[in-house]
């Protein structure tokens, strides 16, 4: 995993999110529930190509991936998203409704900060992997 | 009168000694011509297909004769009137021969002649041809003279015909043994072929010995070859079929066939066949459940006739070959079908996780986060209403975890993504018996083989969690080229019974399936151990019947 920045928190004012999900329902309610946490989703994306780009335009201050994006892999978008200079210093969570003991060594290898399960995501959850230190961010996000 | 006798006993202590009968005839010969009023002396033999060949002959200086070659029986001759009539027969005049070995004769200066049969087991064997280079027709009593020293020939004849005949049957039989033992172990297909065509080769007169099969192209595939022209048709070739060749013939005839000269052979196969130096040759289809699988070809490069009866002794041959083609496609046929049901088994599973996790997973995800939404908006007043939303919540959150359960055992995504070390190491995280892992590197493998060594690994963890009450199961995995293998122990109880337990029973014929060898060594009180061996290229045998 990429270092974060030391005691990097959500600041009080509206965080800007960009989703990476191909899954419409998914969409709908996790865009609905951010929003109603007071997170700003400023776009979302239905696959990697449509994920950079955004990420490169918008430049959020998060991006949640998901990590099965139909034929495309959440891990891979991950690596480009740290790899390409524009992008490298974006804050990165991977996403699935997986549990993440079935990936946990992919989600450490990656340079996302950490993980949060689909049926856990909430705006609390997010900050929980923010505010771990590096080393400890791919643990269950809500224990 | 004298002379004749002691010509005869010459001639019967050679046959008695059990002579080739090459010196036999070459003695005939030479004893007739001595002591008959006549310049040449000539022994022919009768061949398959209206032929006569030259087998010895005797001259004085007078006649000019070459020994040798094949003539077909036809025209005003002494060898054809012999082989028409079975009887002696005589020429006054050469003038009047006709046929090539009439015109042969005339050639040679001969001017009358006689001839005798040579009759062996009641079968006409050959003619003995006396005559002279001078005027005038021959004594009357040439042809008596004569059948005298032919008698003796045929019992020579008949002698070592037997003597061969029983030597030669004795070879065939072990050969044929040989190959029947080959096709009961059932050997891979190229072993009996090569085998076959080798002891083809060594057990009659001929140069090369090819194996084809036919391809539903008009075209044939070596997959057997002996002998001097073997580089010619290496193991693979493909030749079409078309124009005038053996293998053509015996394909569309589904028959045994004979070539006696490769000067008119055209097409792919009987060009080649003609570069390689081939002058005569014999094929014998080889059937196989009634259609024509292939075909056996025997060939010399040499002048010499083949055996008459090759084709019948080259059946014997391709019955056997028939029988280890049918079992190899049978077995070939079988495993494919095996194979074809557990990978569309794997397919079914694969697809049903997708559909779960795609549909069924995300959608409640999507309740699991709108409902969470909604209890944050129940005021506190409302807090029967906040502790129902609760419960609602929680019941879909066991729901969620029970559909993720399901949808892993059916197929875990994780195989597909991470491959099956990652697979393996989230196996090992969860399983209630601590796991040492040791993973040897490797790259990715073939789907339906990281599929069958994940669930072998799932289901010996599960089992030394269930009924080993082991402490701690170790794992080991190695891959090079050419095999997987697998290593699962635990330090349990030990005493598990393959035969018993279809799970098992369930994982050996996954691996069997793809041809690899599974093993259960499970001592009681010694732990059980699985050792699992998975091939990663794909033997290569007998093409499976056209679909």
């Amino acid at each position: 995993m990429r270092a974060a920045r030391p005691g990097a928190m959500l600041p009080v004012v509206a965080v800007r999110l960009l989703i990476v999900d191909d899954n419409e329902p998914f969409l709908a309610a996790s865009r609905a529930v951010l929003q109603g946490q007071g997170l700003d989703v400023v776009a979302v994306a239905r696959t990697a190509a449509e994920g950079l780009l955004r990420a490169q335009l918008l430049r959020p201050d998060l991006i949640l991936v998901d990590i099965e994006l139909g034929d495309d892999s959440g891990f891979d978008l991950a690596r480009q998203l740290a790899d390409e200079g524009e992008t490298a210093d974006l804050d990165v969570i991977l996403i699935s409704t997986h549990p993440e003991d079935d990936f946990a060594d992919l989600i450490s290898e990656s340079p996302a900060l950490g993980f949060v399960s689909k049926s856990e995501l909430s705006r609390f959850a997010l900050e929980e992997v923010l505010r771990r230190p590096p080393s400890d961010r791919c643990g269950d996000a809500a224990g | 009168m004298d002379d004749e006798h002691a010509a005869l006993r010459r001639v019967a202590t050679l046959v008695a000694r059990g002579s080739p009968p090459e010196d036999v005839f070459a003695a005939v010969t030479q004893e007739v011509g001595q002591l008959l009023p006549v310049d040449f002396a000539i022994m022919a033999r009768y061949e398959f297909g209206g032929t006569a060949t030259y087998v010895a002959s005797w001259e004085s200086r007078e006649a000019r004769f070459e020994v040798g070659g094949r003539w077909p029986l036809e025209g005003n001759n002494l060898v054809t009137r012999v082989f028409e009539t079975g009887s002696p027969a005589r020429l006054d005049s050469y003038a009047d021969a006709t046929g090539p070995m009439g015109v042969l004769g005339r050639e040679s200066g001969f001017r009358a002649a006689v001839a005798t049969p040579i009759v062996v087991d009641g079968h006409l064997w050959g003619a003995v041809v006396a005559g002279s280079t001078g005027d005038g027709p021959l004594p009357a009593d040439t042809e008596e003279s004569l059948a005298d020293f032919t008698e003796l020939l045929a019992t020579a004849i008949a002698n070592a015909e037997s003597r061969a005949g029983l030597a030669r049957l004795a070879e065939e039989q072990a050969a044929l043994r040989r190959v029947a033992t080959l096709v009961a172990q059932g050997a891979p297909s190229e072993d009996v072929f090569a085998a076959v065509t080798e002891e083809v080769g060594q057990l009659f007169p001929v140069d090369f010995v090819g194996m084809a099969r036919y391809e539903p192209d008009y075209s044939e595939t070596i997959v057997g070859s002996w002998g001097g022209a073997a580089e010619r048709f290496t193991v693979g070739t493909r030749l079409s079929l078309g124009g005038h060749n053996l293998a053509t013939i015996v394909f569309e005839t589904g028959r045994p066939s004979r070539r006696d000269t490769y000067a008119d052979a055209s097409g792919q196969v009987g060009e080649t066949a003609r570069e390689a130096g081939f002058r005569s040759s014999v094929g014998t289809p080889m059937l196989v459940e009634g259609r024509v699988w292939g075909v056996v070809i025997a060939c010399s490069s040499t002048d010499d006739p083949l055996p008459a009866d090759l084709e019948a002794r080259l059946a014997g041959f391709t019955e056997l070959l028939a029988t280890a083609v049918a079992n190899a496609e049978s077995r070939a046929a079988l495993a494919a079908s095996r194979a074809r049901i557990v990978a569309a088994a794997d397919r079914a599973r694969r697809r049903f996780e997708r559909d779960l996790h795609d549909g069924t997973q995300q959608r409640l995800v999507a309740l699991m986060l709108e409902l969470g939404a909604a209890r944050a908006t129940v005021p506190p007043e409302l807090s029967e209403l906040g502790s129902e939303l609760g419960r609602v919540a929680d019941g879909l959150a066991t729901v969620f975890d029970e559909v993720r359960e399901i949808s892993r055992g059916i197929h875990p995504a994780i195989l597909a993504k991470g491959g099956l070390d990652q697979a393996l190491k989230a196996l090992a995280r969860r399983s209630a018996v601590p796991v040492q892992l040791d993973l040897r590197p490797a790259g990715r493998l073939p789907t339906n083989i990281e599929v069958a060594a994940y669930y072998v690994v799932s289901e010996a963890l599960a089992n030394a969690a269930k009924h080993a009450c082991a402490s701690l199961v170790y794992v080991w995995r190695d891959a090079d080229d050419a095999t997987l293998r697998l290593a699962i122990h635990d330090d349990g109880i030990g005493g598990a019974d393959p035969t018993r337990g279809s799970g098992l029973v369930g994982l050996s014929d996954r691996i069997e399936t793809l041809g690899g060898r599974f093993e259960v060594i499970s001592l009681a009180g010694a732990g059980t151990t699985l050792l699992i061996e998975i091939p990663l290229r794909i033997r290569s045998d007998v093409a499976p019947p056209e679909a």
